[in-house]
């Protein structure tokens, strides 16, 4: 690789290429961002503010990337950023499990008013458990509910990325979610 | 739960197409759809009712998941109290940052309690990377002892793999805080923020930069110990690695603070002192407004780029809010010195700023002391205007401030007593005088060193807002031009009262008297500017005014016909001024009873006095000027520039009469009057330095002649007033200075252009005739005699021309031409004009005086 590329777009493009190790690579700069940046959207005064995972992550790339970045990369990005990010709260998630049957008290010190209701959501490792059903059969939707929902990327940046029309995107998803939150919350 | 997850792909196809047609309808058509399209197949329609159940909460719910596991991933603390992080147990948590969380600890031995702070880096970082880099920072931070920084004491990982420092415990709160709650003065701020760099020059001695330096960053303890946390742990915990691209070692310095970052650190360049130098001015920008330089919320890394490496901070003293009290106090202190301190110190490029923490922390204490700081945006500028602010513009200000307010005071008298109209007007002239002041207030300035002289030109800019009241804007034309007299501006002067003049002959006859006073104002000022033929004219023009208005014995005539009788003196046409002078003076009565002006009487005995002076009558001259001089003294109490006149022309004549040191005294005590009147730079400072000169000269101290003329020829150069005699006497005397000291070329060119110069006054001015009469015997004394000739032949003819009524004058240029033909071996002619010179310089100048010693000198070779 050349030298004088950013070493983020190297990085992207031996993701998009299925290079699972450039994906753990990145994962500390992605959280990196990540933490850096809820940190400030928390310090902010605008109150009633609702962190969304995925403009953290459209944030992070911004940083990461720069907005100079071709926008192929930066789809590429997103999609991995996505996966990583999926990754990242999943593992989060079960640390916390095994310290929590482990007896340790943790201890939640989030301040910021928060617009969702804990009772409707599902734990992330339920999700992940759902995509991962889901994508047995049908690894497009699960791909498509990833880059969305854990990558922040648009309808169109998903269309582009895997070649589809965006309309089909529409569809995808709204199929997919309907499914996952029948399979976890449907009678 | 998911259901078994593998179902039939063509059943899975046909799910999704009865799903997106069964959503695009609604209500009943819905349900028949539902119906017809399952007919049979509960499974199915079971799981279509469901999806489409789903399909209103799906959105919301898959979303809000990935969201509340993501805050939770955020906002997760890894340690707890009680947890045991090496031989510390935690106490409790501190503060969250950027990298991780700080925790209170405490050291478990029974050895010694020691309370410290324990900085546990966040999930995500390198742990081993940071770890390595520790070891090898770790024997550098331990060498750093200093009572204001806190000291790195050990690190490792926790049990839960992440990597954490120990640092030395520093019980307080941030030093903006700090600072907030105690409301602390500019002044404790700024000590506060000089500690701060001291700690930091003592760092970057042992070769450590902080690179994050913040308010965060600098505890204050109770009793005011300010120390500055995570020295050097910056470089630990970022990428320094130079096989890392720059893209990537600007992610991981999301560590440090965007908003305190300097220009290079942005750019991924090598981080030095300056980094910090750079820092610690924003510091300094934040202790004294409340708020950082650059707002960098939302922006992305280009665009953070952008602003730090280009955009200049707007100045602290600009920034502070109005609704802000605490602040509002700091900006009359803040704006001018520390605003340039602290754009010093946040200069982009690194050359530019302070070379070190201890040079910043100079400057402060410079600021504090109240003497000139090294940081200005222009410094000749800044240090003559320190100059003046410090000495001179109390003194210029006032003189203006009073002269405006007599002025004032003098017509509000007049007024008094008159119709209501012109109390109008007066306090029209009132109001907008405030509205003058207000400007001139230095506090409303916003930072700018504001001078009387700037006062008065905003004031002239303003003057338009009164075009349509052509009466006041008359009378305050009249004050504002006497102010700019006063400061030795009579360009500005004479354009307003060339204006006010305008104005009042478009008046018509309206106001006589202010048209009157117009006149003898811009006569005066023409007068003073060598334009006599206008001078004269309007100094008449004034006078028949002033009789037709007043009769002929009043005051206001006695003082154009002073005005007048001066411009005919000037002018060299002494006969006639001794007219008018003689005039004046047998009103000298009513001047005293009737005048205002308290200046009128002595304003003629030193005129007259001058005159008889100049015609050579030294006794009565001196009599006049001594008069002139005890009255000045005892009615003006201390520091006049009339006064500092008088004292100058009359020493002029008592050195004429040969009494060299008594004139000596008394021109340096005119001398040091008018430097404590009017500052470094003032013609009638420059004329009086050159009498001095004179007097020195004739007393044989030709060095410091020497120095204060060239010292008063500079000061005419830069007052635009070369081209006028008085300058002209200061160049013929530094010539002759040259010439007794052997330059005879330098003296020969100086000569030279004292002629030139003086022929540019009005034909036959005194001065030209001076000027001859000094070059013609140069030359003749320099042995060029065939040169001097026609020169000196030309003073003569000047000399007789003009100074009938003085014969000794005439007879000093005769001398010289005498000599000059002497040398040229015509005695026929000679020997007569030599022998009749002296004879009359005796007569008429004494033994004692310059000139006929010198005419001796001449008949003697």
């Amino acid at each position: 690789m050349a030298d004088s590329q950013p070493a983020i777009t190297v990085l992207l493009r031996r993701g998009s290429q299925g290079d699972q190790s450039a994906i753990s690579e990145l994962m500390p700069y992605v959280y990196d961002e990540l933490r850096s940046l809820a940190g400030h959207y928390l310090k902010s005064e605008r109150s009633g503010h609702t962190l969304q995972a995925t403009s953290l992550v459209h944030e992070a790339y911004l940083r990461l990337a720069g907005a100079d970045v071709e926008w192929v990369n930066r789809v590429h990005f997103f999609s991995v950023a996505a996966n990583a990010m999926r990754r990242i709260l999943v593992d989060h998630a079960k640390t916390r499990n095994r310290e929590k049957r482990g007896g340790g008290i943790a201890k939640i010190t989030f301040d910021e008013a928060v617009e969702v209701s804990s009772d409707s959501n599902a734990p992330i490792t339920e999700i992940d458990d759902a995509l991962n059903d889901l994508a047995k059969f049908d690894e497009r939707k699960s791909r498509i509910v990833e880059m969305v929902y854990f990558g922040g990327m648009t309808h169109d940046e998903v269309a582009g990325s895997l070649g589809l029309s965006v309309m089909t995107v529409h569809r995808e998803l709204k199929f997919a979610r309907a499914w996952i939150h029948q399979q976890l919350r449907g009678l | 739960m998911a259901s078994d997850g593998c179902m039939d792909p063509n059943r899975w196809l046909r799910m999704q197409e009865l799903f997106h047609q069964a959503s695009e309808l609604g209500g009943e058509a819905r349900g028949a759809f539902v119906d017809q399209a399952c007919a049979g197949d509960d499974e199915l329609r079971g799981m279509l009712e469901g999806l489409l159940e789903s399909d209103s909460h799906a959105e919301d719910f898959v979303k809000g998941s990935v969201q509340e596991a993501a805050h939770d991933v955020m906002d997760h603390d890894a340690v707890n109290s009680g947890d045991r992080i090496g031989p510390y147990q935690v106490v409790r948590k501190l503060a969250s940052g950027g990298m991780g969380s700080v925790y209170l600890a405490e050291r478990a031995d029974d050895q010694y309690r020691q309370r410290v702070a324990i900085k546990v880096i966040r999930y995500g970082l390198n742990r081993q990377d940071i770890l390595a880099r520790f070891r090898a920072e770790r024997q550098i931070l331990a060498n750093l002892t200093h009572a204001n920084v806190a000291r790195l004491l050990d690190g490792g990982i926790t049990a839960g793999g992440l990597p954490y420092l120990v640092m030395e415990f520093v019980d307080g709160v941030s030093i903006d805080e700090y600072c907030r709650s105690r409301q602390a003065t500019v002044r404790e701020r700024l000590q506060l923020f000089r500690t701060v760099c001291d700690a930091v020059q003592t760092a970057h001695n042992n070769l450590i930069v902080h690179r994050d330096i913040k308010p965060a960053n600098i505890l204050v303890s109770s009793d005011g110990v300010p120390k500055l946390l995570d020295f050097g742990i910056a470089k630990i915990l970022t990428v320094d690695d130079t096989a890392t691209p720059v893209a990537l070692t600007r992610a991981a310095d999301r560590l440090m603070t965007p908003e305190y970052a300097s220009p290079e650190q942005v750019r991924g360049e090598p981080v030095t002192t300056a980094t910090d130098v750079y820092a610690l001015g924003v510091l300094l920008y934040e202790l004294l407004t409340g708020r950082v330089p650059f707002r960098l919320d939302k922006t992305t890394p280009a665009e953070i780029e952008r602003v730090i490496c280009q955009q200049s901070p707007a100045k602290p003293s600009t920034v502070l809010s109005a609704t802000d009290i605490h602040f509002e106090v700091f900006r009359k202190q803040i704006a001018g010195d520390l605003d340039n301190i602290v754009t010093m110190a946040m200069r982009k490029e690194v050359s530019r700023r302070y070379p070190s923490a201890a040079q910043l922390s100079e400057d402060v204490r410079r600021y504090l002391e109240g003497f000139p700081v090294a940081a200005a945006p222009d410094s000749w500028s800044y240090r003559s205007s320190k100059f003046v602010r410090r000495h001179k513009v109390g003194v210029a200000f006032a003189a203006a401030v009073s002269v405006l307010i007599v002025g004032f005071g003098v017509g509000m008298g007049a007024l008094a007593a008159r119709a209501a109209r012109e109390r109008d007007t007066a306090e029209k002239v009132l109001s907008f005088m405030v509205s003058l002041f207000q400007v001139v207030d230095p506090e409303n300035a916003r930072g700018r060193e504001v001078t009387a002289r700037e006062v008065l030109d905003r004031s002239t800019a303003k003057l338009h807002e009164l075009d349509g009241e052509p009466v006041v804007q008359a009378r305050l034309l009249e004050n504002m031009g006497s102010v700019y007299e006063n400061l030795g501006l009579y360009d500005q002067s004479e354009s307003l009262l060339d204006r006010e003049l305008s104005v009042r002959r478009k008046m018509g006859s309206s106001d006589l008297n202010g048209l009157a006073k117009n006149l003898k104002d811009l006569a005066e000022l023409r007068r003073r500017k060598q334009n006599y033929a206008s001078a004269e004219a309007l100094s008449r023009e004034s006078l028949a005014l002033y009789q037709q208005i007043y009769g002929p014995r009043a005051f206001r005539v006695a003082e154009a016909l002073n005005t007048l009788a001066l411009t005919l003196h000037q002018k060299g046409d002494y006969a006639e001024a001794e007219k008018y002078y003689r005039q004046v003076l047998d009103m000298r009565d009513v001047l005293r009873r009737d005048s205002t002006d308290p200046h009128l009487e002595t304003a003629l005995l030193s005129n007259f006095g001058q005159l008889m002076a100049d015609r050579g009558k030294l006794e009565d001259a001196a009599r006049y000027l001594g008069e002139c001089v005890e009255i000045r003294r005892q009615t003006l109490g201390g520091d006049h520039p009339r006064l500092a006149l008088a004292i100058a022309k009359y020493a002029n004549v008592l050195r004429d009469q040969g009494k060299l040191a008594e004139a000596e005294a008394l021109l340096r005590e005119a001398v040091a009057m008018r430097e404590r009147l009017h500052g470094a730079q003032h013609p009638d400072l420059a004329t009086t330095l050159t009498s001095l000169a004179r007097t020195l000269a004739d007393r044989g101290k030709t060095a410091e002649a020497e120095q204060l003329v060239r010292r008063s020829i500079e000061m005419h150069t830069r007052l635009n007033r070369l081209i006028t005699p008085e300058a002209m006497t200061g160049v013929r005397l530094l010539a002759e200075l040259l010439h007794n000291g052997g330059d005879d070329a330098v003296a020969e060119a100086l000569y030279r252009e004292s002629v030139e110069t003086t022929r540019k006054l009005t034909p036959n001015h005194p001065a030209l005739a001076a000027s001859l009469l000094s070059l013609g015997g140069f030359l003749n004394d320099i042995g060029r005699p065939l040169e001097a000739e026609p020169v000196l032949r030309e003073a003569v003819a000047i000399h007789q021309a003009i100074y009938q009524p003085a014969p000794w004058r005439i007879a000093a240029a005769n001398a010289e031409l005498g000599a000059c033909l002497l040398a040229l071996g015509g005695t026929t002619e000679a020997r007569p004009l030599l022998d009749g010179s002296v004879r009359t310089l005796m007569e008429q100048r004494g033994s004692a005086a310059a000139e006929t010693k010198r005419v001796q000198q001449l008949a003697s070779r």
